[in-house]
């Protein structure tokens, strides 16, 4: 079998159940052609490189599986047609898994992995905006404009 | 004040010296195994582009012709995802 690695970018207002549908769609694919699911990595919600279809984020999915390949034209297929869908990439990771039961295996571990930097990340992240709303509630006034506050800061923590 | 005079020809002449001898420059990633080339990754692919985000040729990061290729198909698959710009912001 062969595994494929498919990174999709959902646009960043779709709700959680529209995000799971489209999970559910692409799962639905593998299974039907008698592939094996390996693991979906979130990445999160990141800044594009360039604007999208208007958009300045995109929440970026990655999930791997095991197939004959049959499954990757269907799967770009439901992706052209979605509206909700930025980009998707589908790339072959590995042109000949002899052991799968191994493979999936190693996925699950690799997933428990990322789910738990994931967590990290996300805790990291929100320390920091909580130090960052501590900060602003420091000082008063001018929270319009996203640097020039910050440096009236500095300039009065040196006076 | 004399001193700074003095010094300025003398750097220059070191400066064109050096350029004549140009270091062998070896690939960043036979050198270390560990870094493998990958499009998820957009910090290390960045390393490769200009400020203009082009990408820098063979001729200057030193990369091996096996590695550029691997290299070039990466970035381009970054792009693609917006991962990595195509080019700077304009407007």
């Amino acid at each position: 079998m062969r595994e494929y690695e498919f990174v999709y970018v959902i646009q960043p207002d779709a709700t959680p159940e529209r995000e799971a549908e489209i999970h559910q769609r692409i799962d639905q694919v593998v299974a039907d052609q008698s592939g094996r699911f390996l693991l979906r990595d979130d990445w999160g919600k990141r800044r594009l490189a360039y604007e999208i279809k208007k958009f300045q984020k995109g929440h970026y999915f990655q999930v791997n599986f095991l197939g004959s390949g049959k499954e990757i034209g269907e799967i770009e297929r439901l992706m052209r047609i979605d509206a909700d869908i930025l980009r998707y990439l589908s790339v072959l990771a590995n042109e000949a898994v002899t052991d799968v039961e191994t493979r999936v295996v190693e996925a699950a571990k690799q997933a428990a992995e990322q789910a738990q930097r994931r967590a990290e990340r996300e805790a990291e992240r929100a320390a920091r905006e909580e130090r960052e709303k501590e900060r602003e509630r420091g000082l008063p006034g001018g929270d319009d404009d996203d640097e020039e506050p910050r440096f009236r800061a500095d300039d009065e923590d040196e006076e | 004040m004399v001193d700074v005079i003095a010094k300025r020809p003398a750097k220059k002449r070191r400066r064109a010296g050096r350029k004549m001898f140009s270091r062998h420059k070896v690939c960043r990633f036979c050198a270390d195994k560990e870094i493998d080339i990958d499009y998820k990754d957009a910090k290390t692919i960045r390393i490769f582009l200009t400020e203009r985000c082009k990408i820098i040729p063979r001729r200057i990061s030193g990369n091996c012709a096996r590695h550029q290729r691997r290299l070039t198909t990466a970035i381009k698959r970054a792009r693609h995802l917006a991962l990595v710009p195509y080019t700077t912001a304009h407007v």
